[in-house]
Parts: C-alpha cells; structure tokens; sequence
C-alpha cells in the first residue's frame, strides 16, 4: 500500500522526464553541444574528442557558416599572436604540424615603445635565439583543426546550422534543449558556447556582462616591409589615439594591427594604397606626439640604466635599440573590425559553459585575446576529464563551477591589465606620461620581472 | 540544545546495543526518508556527499584497479570498472552508486528505507543506467538471501553509514561474507574524538548548518583502531587509511594525514577461504 501510493506521487515525475527524454532520440541527442566554430570552438571539439575518457561521447559542433576554404593566394588580414600555451595545445591536437608545413611568423623579439617620449621596453632574448611568440592567420589555424577533427569520428561537425534558441534546465535531471533555424530540436547534457563576442548562450544565461565600448576599431593589413635582417620581431608603438602594431610573417610581410578612434580609423579604410603607407610610416616614425621634457628626463634614465645593465651578466636584448622597418607597400586591401571590453560576471549555467571571446572579450594591444580562448579549452576539457573520471555527470554545476573560477582567476588579472595600459597610454597628460615613460623604462631593465610577465602572459 | 546534545553524547557512551544482531535502527531510517526527495539536488542538504564522490570515487576506481586486477580485466578509460561488481550498502539516494556505475561498474544498492530507494531508482532510470539496480533491504537479510544463492561481490562499499548502524562489528563481518576473496571493502566515515564532536556535529549541524541537525549521534562515530579491529576480525587486511578534510564555506574535501574527523579505510578480504569442512577435518 505504501509501496503503491508512493509509485503513484512519482508518477507526475516519471510523466515529465518521459516528455524530456521521449524526443531524446538517438539521432538528436548529443552528450556536448559545442555552438559556435572559430578557432576557438573547433579547438574545444578536437580536445574533446582526443581526451581518452570521453571516447564513448556523442559531440557535435554546430557552425552557423558554410565550410571555409582556405585560401592561401595572399595572406589574410586576421593573424593571431599565439603564445607557447597556445602553441603547446595546437601542437597535442596535431593542428601545428599543417600550420607548420604551411607559414607561419615567429617572433623573437618585443620592442614596445611610447611616441611621447621613446621610452621602450623589448623582451625576449638579445641572440635571438628563443621563440617568444608565433603569428598565424586565423584562417590557417582554424583550417588546421578542422583537418584535424574531421579525423576524430565521435565528433560531428554541422555547417550552415544556427541555433534559433537555447532552453536550460530547471534541476539536474533534465537536459539542454537547442531549437535550430529549420524548427528541430536537439537535447544535449552539456552545452558549450564558442559563439563569439555577442553569443546567443550568454543571452540565454542571462548573466550580468561588463562591457565597455573603446570606440576604437582595429585596421589591418598585410605590409611588404623593407629588406634588412630577418624579420622576427613584434612592433608596437603607443600612439595617443591607440597603437600601432607590426607582426612578421615571413622576412617579407608583416601584418598591420593599427588600433585608432573610429573617425580616424574609417578615414584609413577609405585611403588609397600609396597614402595608406606613407600614414603607416608617419606613425611608426613621426616625432610630432614627442612631450620634449619628458623625453629628455626618459632619455637620462635609459642612460643611467644602461650603464647598470652593462654590469649584469645577461644579454639583454634592451641593450639593444632596434629601429623598426619602414613600410614598402600594402598588399591588398586593409580592413577593420570593432573593439571592446567584455566580461560575462558568470562563465557558467546549469549544464551551459561559455569559452572564448563569449565569456570574455579584450584589446588587442597584448595579442591575448585567442590566448585567454585556448586557455578557456584546456581547462573546461580538464574540468570535464576529471567530471567523466569521477563518475558524475560530465554537465554538472559541481565541476563547472571549478572551471569558472579556474579561468575567471587566471582571466581577470590579465584583462585588468590589458584594460589598463590602454587607459594609462591613451593620454598625452604630461604628469603620467613622464610616469609611464619612467616606470616603462625601469621596468625594462628588471629583467626577472619581465621574465615573471612574460611567464604568465605564455599560458 | 547543542549543550544539551554535548551532555548527552559525553554521558551516554556506551549507548550502542552491540548485543543485538541487527544493523537497522528504525530511527537512523526516519532520519534520510523524511529527506528523500533532496537527494539529487546539488546544492541541497546532501551536497557534502556529492562533493565527497570527487575523493570517494577515486578512492574505490583506484583501489579495485590496482588490487583487483582480474576484476577489471576487460576495462577501458571509458569504462575503468567495467566487469566489477559492487554492492554498496547503506545507498541512501544513489549519490556513489550511480557514479560507480557511470564508470562501468555492475552496482547493487541496498538501503532500509523504502523512500530512498525509490529516490535512487528514479534518478538510475532517468540517466538510462541499466547497471544500477537498487533493493529495500538490511545488509542482513541481503546477506541471508545472498548466502543460498552463493552471490559474492568484487568489491563492498559502506560509505558514511557505519556511524548510523547498532551493531559495527556484526555490520562489516556481514559486508565480509559478501565478499569475494581477495575483494575490497570500503568504508568512508568518522573518527569518535572531541574534534569530530566540535567540527563534525557542533561546527557543521549547530553552528553553519551545513548538514541537518541529528544526523550524526557522535556516540556512534567509531575509531580507526575499533574499525581496524572489526576488520581484522572478519578476515580482511588493511590497505590504506587516509583522512578526509572538509571546508565547508567552499564545499570542498581533500585528502589529509589527520583522521581525526573524517577518514576512509580500504581493505581486502584474505584469498585464502578457510571453510568449515577443513576445520572440522582439523579437529
């Protein structure tokens, strides 16, 4: 009797989760859901499905474009600053070896250096013998890993598919409902979002996001550089309207990333190639934002600690003051694209997790932004190991939540101080220039902290 | 009433009934029905214990595989208990049963309560695990049903229940007979010392109410050298013993050299099956 009347208060229970799990049919239920395939969203797909423990996994990723070619006729305006972390995962998903075969830049050398007043810092090391960082068009990397993931057979790849609405689950029992454009439903037990900056998950999650609009847009362009040594080294200069940046692709290339305000940035994109150079060459070279006072008490202080730096036993590459190349010619035609500051508060829901720019969004003035993403794929893959390793349920909120404060702990430092050299080196106001002009020079000569930096800037 | 707790349990320590034959206390039952319906939410009054699956699983994949290599011998990292099987007594909701199983484990869970079973047997269905199957019953009438049908089990786990049954001895000597030789035997609870008293029962049901007050009578909470006893008694070695720390303002547990509140215990049963026959040939 007791048995009875039990059975029958379950009953309401077992008529809904049968509602839940009716549509769950094979074909439309997946054990992850990866929305979105940049760089990012194939690279979560391919540690997936090459992580041992989740061989028995049904993943899909959903991509809302058709299949990209890749084109390798000239170089793509879209290149990445891969750091070794970076490189170190694109190399254990064997992407690397395509990109490798393929081209790619290496950067051996840093010189960063503010036009108000020359003072510089440059990392790496001064025989240029270590790569510090690599430059990869996008397109090339996210080519390699489709390469890649076309091989691992559990994973399942949809081109064309957008998703129309994502419906969360109230409690643990249930499962993620993903509505596509043509009206099917799929259920999944973990949805991932790789769906970019204005993601549809993070809507859905409704989280509180901190943005911040910088007003600026990035152009870039692929430049011939003029012929000199070999070209391994990474230019930024610390313009006041935003810096300008040069990415070696080969000894012949370099790629533009010129950060400005979106006036003077839509005015560039309207330039013809010759007048585009010569205002490339103005900005790198130009002495018209120099504050005369502050470069003169910058210029005692880089003396003053060279003489210091002469007694280290390093070869430091600040000893030596490169010159950056002068720009021949624009191949093609430039582009540009938006930037800003975001910040989902939560990274994570019920049995939803956002990796890559949908959680968190930065300048590109550091080369961090597709580092913070790759950094987001090796960690949620951890957290989901350790979930299926333990035997619980690869969506549940108990390890999603350790992935979140994982990466919110290594993200936000980084963001804070990405966020801050643009603020402090968007100003022309004489007391922090001279500050940041000190303390940047200063800094140059500290070697182990740089080293420290650098450290954490490479994961 | 937390003073008036702490009187009672210094008063009354010898309030278990070792006498009796049984492990049931229909008390201790009341006690996780009445919580039934809680089992399966995360962030509920039993989110201590799906915590504690992050060591106690491990625990147990670690021990049957490095000890029991027979039992897994057609595993995979897919599937690391894949050909084991467990019986977890004493199963409440299915918290560990059900991760067990996730790993491939054949698991049978026992509990009193007819409540919890149904709460387990629920969740088993819904996350379509057919290797999971759950009973109404005390390890003694398992026992005694088991006996006649021979049925033996890789590996018995008895995880936060012992500090809840009338009769230890008696509980881990019936586990014992369950057991294959050379299986394991698991037990995850807690050390009867005045830490526990202070963390386990004041700390965590009367001061941060992190686990629902009575559920824990610290009269009933049993050393290491009382368990050890126990085992030894019925025919088993030990393995491992390691203590279990628990920050309860992050829900967090971690191993720890200090047993003086929490700890879990692996041992194994002896291979060498002394029957009666050879004992009557002894004589």
């Amino acid at each position: 009797m007791k048995g009875f009347s039990l059975l029958s208060k379950y009953s309401n229970t077992i008529h809904n989760w049968r509602l839940n799990y009716s549509t769950a049919s094979r074909s439309s239920h997946y054990d992850i859901i990866i929305s979105g395939g940049g760089m990012v969203g194939f690279a979560m797909a391919c540690r997936l499905g090459r992580s041992d423990c989740l061989a028995n996994k049904r993943i899909l990723l959903l991509e809302s474009s058709n299949k990209k070619q890749l084109k390798l006729d000239s170089y793509n305006h879209r290149v990445s600053a891969l750091n070794p972390g970076s490189k170190s995962l694109l190399e254990s998903l064997g992407a690397w070896q395509h990109i490798e075969k393929t081209r790619f830049g290496s950067v051996k050398k840093m010189q960063v250096w503010d036009a108000c007043s020359d003072a510089a810092v440059t990392f790496g090391k001064a025989d240029l013998s270590e790569d510090i960082a690599w430059i990869v068009e996008n397109d090339l990397v996210q080519d390699s890993l489709m390469k890649e993931l076309d091989k691992i057979e559990q994973v399942e790849v949809q081109y064309k598919t957008k998703v129309t609405n994502y419906r969360l689950p109230q409690n643990a029992d249930e499962l993620v409902q993903v509505t596509l454009e043509d009206g099917s439903c799929l259920t999944t037990d973990l949805i991932i979002g790789a769906d970019g900056f204005n993601s549809g998950l993070r809507q859905t999650i409704k989280t509180q996001y901190i943005s911040y609009d910088y007003n600026q847009m990035a152009v870039v362009a692929t430049l011939r550089i003029s012929e000199g040594d070999e070209n391994v080294t990474a230019w930024q200069r610390f313009l006041p309207t935003g810096p300008i940046a040069l990415l070696p692709l080969n000894n012949e290339f370099s790629s533009l990333v010129w950060s400005t305000d979106k006036i003077t940035a839509k005015s560039l994109l309207d330039l013809p190639p010759d007048v585009f150079t010569d205002r490339i060459n103005q900005a790198l070279w130009n002495n018209d934002d120099r504050n005369p006072m502050v470069q003169n008490v910058s210029e005692r202080i880089f003396q003053m600690l060279k003489v210091c730096r002469v007694n280290s036993l390093e070869g430091n590459a600040s000893d030596i003051r490169q010159l950056p190349p002068s720009v021949v010619e624009i191949k093609g035609r430039q582009a540009a694209f938006p930037l800003g500051l975001g910040h989902a508060v939560d990274y994570i829901s019920n049995k939803a997790a956002l990796i890559g720019d949908a959680a968190h969004r930065v300048h590109p003035l550091a080369g961090q932004g597709v580092n913070l993403g790759f950094g987001d794929v090796i960690a949620l893959n951890d957290t989901v190991c350790e979930a299926v390793n333990n035997g619980a349920d690869h969506g549940s909120s108990l390890y999603l939540k350790q992935y979140q404060s994982n990466r919110q702990l290594h993200n936000l430092p980084v963001m804070a101080s990405v966020h801050g050299l643009h603020l402090l080196y968007g100003t022309t106001w004489t007391p922090l220039v001279m500050l940041r002009s000190i303390g940047l020079n200063v800094f140059d000569s500290l070697s182990s902290v740089k080293s420290f930096i650098t450290q954490r800037a490479s994961v | 009433m937390l003073l008036k707790h702490c009187v009672t349990s210094v008063r009354d320590l010898s309030i278990r009934n070792y006498s009796i034959k049984s492990t049931l206390s229909e008390n201790e039952i009341q006690k996780f029905s009445k919580m039934a319906n809680e089992w399966w939410d995360v962030n509920g009054p039993f989110n201590g214990l799906h915590s504690l699956n992050k060591l106690r699983v491990p625990f147990i994949r670690n021990g049957i595989c490095s000890h029991q290599k027979s039992a897994v011998v057609n595993n995979s990292p897919t599937s690391p208990l894949a050909g084991c099987s467990i019986l977890d007594v004493g199963c409440g909701g299915g918290i560990l049963s059900t991760s067990l199983g996730r790993l491939g484990a054949s698991v049978t869970g026992i509990d009193p309560s007819e409540e919890n079973i149904t709460a387990a047997s629920l969740h088993a269905n819904k996350m379509r695990l057919q290797n999971v199957t759950f009973e109404v019953n005390t390890i003694e009438h398992f026992q005694a049903l088991n006996t006649s049908l021979s049925t033996t089990f890789d590996a018995v786990v008895a995880s936060e229940v012992i500090e809840h049954v009338e009769n230890p001895k008696f509980f881990i000597q019936t586990c014992t007979e369950l057991l294959k030789p050379g299986g394991s035997l698991f037990i995850t609870t807690l050390n009867r010392t005045p830490a526990s008293l202070a963390l386990a029962i004041c700390g965590a049901e009367y001061i941060l109410n992190v686990v629902p007050r009575g559920t824990h009578d610290w009269n009933k909470f049993i050393t290491p050298g009382e368990l050890i006893d126990y085992i030894n008694s019925s025919g088993c070695q030990l393995r491992q013993l390691c203590g279990m720390a628990y920050n309860p303002f992050i829900n967090k547990w971690k191993w720890s050299g200090i047993t003086s509140v929490n700890y879990a215990v692996h041992a194994t049963k002896s291979s060498q099956v002394v029957t009666d026959d050879f004992i009557q040939n002894l004589n």
